[in-house]
């Protein structure tokens, strides 16, 4: 049954090439007005996903609906209202910028303020009217960007967007993804980092080896897998073994490990981080520090690990919020 | 109203990529230059003859070359480089777009064509050449059919290839096939025959059969017969309209082709 609530449905999707399962049976909803991320490793399957979902490619078995249209029996409808961001793609590098969002307006059938959307995207005026094969990877993905936005999509799909990005871009993009949210549109947001997809989307789906392996909201996430921050210390002296024993002794510390005076240590509260920093600077002098907040990329390898083999307890306890 | 705006978007593309000028060089050089180097190897004006054996040599050999490899690139690459995916993102369909560059490269070749033919023309009024405009414009719509054969052999390859290594490959051993076909079958079906060269007067089953590749055809339409036969043959089966009909069932095969398979395929 169409429900209007649901920008995104896919119901038991499965696609096979041959042998290999690119993806297995994936039951999954978007509702209209989100910001859903899709994360998995490299060749997990999101950009199949993807595909099926603009009718690039031909589902094995189930369906698919955007905006409650059957992806397969009306692609180019679905086409209207969307906006894709790939990951992989080219532009043609004699042609302007200008030109080519011309171009692709030209065949959204919209009657689009170039230089607005440029604005949106940040991409300067003398760029866009140079040829494109002058453009650096974040340019290209700017300008690429821009031709999504052509034509005021009702939903967002993109693969991987901030990738060749510098840190202004990131966070133009991310504002941009923000704004856009706000105003109402659907955005499906596929990474590879957790970080990225933290920062930005309300759900996660996590994608592996073509299976989805979980459906929930960031913070959930977060919370059900503990947080984890990896702290660095530089010390003037290198910390002896009955330091590291009473490192190793505080609770909320799972591991520690040190390579000549740089001690990294991870820490499960904050308290954990300021008893370690106290403990080392009174035996070992600190002379600097920093903390990598990877916790969400520790909840990712916990969920999936690194051989690409699902964690079953965590399949088996998230299936559940799976709409 | 979406296959018109595939059409400008890939006729955009030719017009400010490499591939549109590589089309207007070769037709232009071709269809224009070899009368003119025959102007002046011979030392005489290019008369009817000598225009139709240029046009067999050069512009239906070196042309359809060019329109086959262009057009067997026009999708795949684009699938390739995910160039696809981001047309993908407007509200067109597979068999718009494959609709779309056939229109849009057969235009363009048909321009191109006109173009050059237009130049013949205006050297007709010089002492170059010497040909009547009833007997260039029929030639012009000849090697425009048969370039509209290639596009149309050159899009279907590109829309059923997966890599442009394999599409590349399809159309140049497809190339090969079509220029040697009359030969070929010359051999094959009558190795006692009359050969390429040797005189013969009648008809066979086997000229007919050596006329079925696009280049055989085309040969057939803008050569005197002997050229190809090494005497004149002539007989219902090789007279203009066939050989039209033959460039026109290419055509629309391969576009049916294309057309059939391309909505289907995985991109």
């Amino acid at each position: 049954m169409v429900n209007t609530q649901h920008a995104i449905e896919i119901e038991s999707l499965s696609k096979r090439f041959a042998s290999i399962t690119a993806l297995d049976h994936i039951d999954l909803t978007v509702r209209t007005g989100e910001v859903f991320g899709l994360l998995g490793p490299n060749g997990a399957g999101k950009t199949t996903l993807i595909d099926l979902l603009l009718g690039l490619t031909t589902p094995t078995d189930g369906r698919a609906s955007v905006f409650g249209t059957d992806v397969e029996s009306d692609p180019a409808s679905i086409r209207q209202r969307i906006g894709i961001l790939p990951e992989d793609y080219s532009i043609y590098r004699t042609m302007t910028g200008r030109e080519q969002l011309q171009a692709i307006a030209r065949l959204k059938n919209g009657s689009d303020d170039l230089d607005r959307v440029r604005n949106e995207v940040g991409l300067a005026i003398e760029a866009f009217d140079r040829p494109a094969g002058e453009y650096s990877k974040g340019m290209q993905q700017r300008l690429v960007l821009a031709m999504a936005l052509l034509g005021d999509p009702e939903l967002l799909i993109l693969d991987e967007p901030l990738s060749g990005l510098d840190p202004h871009g990131i966070d133009l993009v991310r504002t941009l993804i923000e704004d856009h949210a706000a105003s109402g549109t659907t955005i499906f947001f596929a990474s590879h980092r957790l970080s990225e997809v933290a920062a930005i989307c309300d759900r996660v789906g996590i994608l592996n080896d073509g299976q989805l392996v979980s459906v929930v909201d960031v913070e959930t996430l977060s919370e059900r897998m503990g947080t984890v921050e990896q702290l660095r210390l530089f010390t003037e002296t290198q910390a002896d073994s009955s330091v590291l024993s009473q490192l190793r002794s505080i609770d909320a510390i799972s591991s520690v490990h040190t390579d000549g005076c740089i001690l990294t240590i991870d820490c499960h509260s904050s308290i954990a981080k300021a008893d370690a920093i106290a403990l080392i600077h009174q035996e070992c002098s600190v002379l600097d520090f920093e903390v990598n907040s990877s916790a969400l990329e520790d909840v990712f390898a916990a969920v999936v690990d690194v051989d690409g083999s699902k964690s079953t307890a965590e399949s088996t306890a998230v299936r559940g919020d799976v709409e | 109203m979406t296959v018109s705006a595939v059409l400008r978007h890939d006729f955009t593309v030719l017009r400010r990529t490499i591939v549109g000028r590589f089309l207007l060089a070769i037709a232009l050089g071709a269809t224009v230059g070899g009368p003119l180097v025959g102007y002046i190897l011979s030392n005489g004006p290019v008369t009817s003859e000598s225009l139709g054996l240029s046009l067999w040599l050069v512009v239906g050999t070196v042309l359809p070359f060019g329109v086959l490899l262009t057009a067997a690139v026009a999708i795949v690459a684009d699938r390739e480089t995910g160039r696809l995916r981001l047309l993908f993102g407007a509200p067109i369909t597979k068999a718009d777009l494959f609709v779309g560059v056939f229109l849009s490269r057969s235009i363009a070749i048909s321009l191109l064509i006109a173009v050059s033919f237009t130049i013949i023309q205006l050297l007709s009024f010089t002492s170059i050449i010497t040909v009547s405009w009833r007997t260039l414009w029929p030639l012009a719509g000849s090697t425009f059919l048969l370039c509209v054969a290639y596009t149309a052999i050159g899009t279907a390859i590109s829309a059923v290839a997966t890599t442009r290594l394999r599409a590349v490959g399809v159309a140049i051993a497809f190339y090969i096939w079509a220029a040697f076909w009359p030969q070929l079958v010359s051999e094959i079906a009558e190795p006692n025959g009359p050969q390429l060269g040797e005189p013969t007067t009648t008809e066979t089953i086997s000229h007919f059969i050596g006329t079925l590749s696009p280049f055989g055809a085309y040969s057939q339409i803008v050569t005197p017969s002997h050229a190809i036969y090494g005497a004149p043959v002539s007989g219902p089966l090789l007279t203009t309209p066939v050989m039209v009909l033959v460039l026109l069932l290419w055509t629309i095969v391969l576009f049916s082709v294309g057309y059939y398979w391309f909505p289907r395929a995985d991109i």
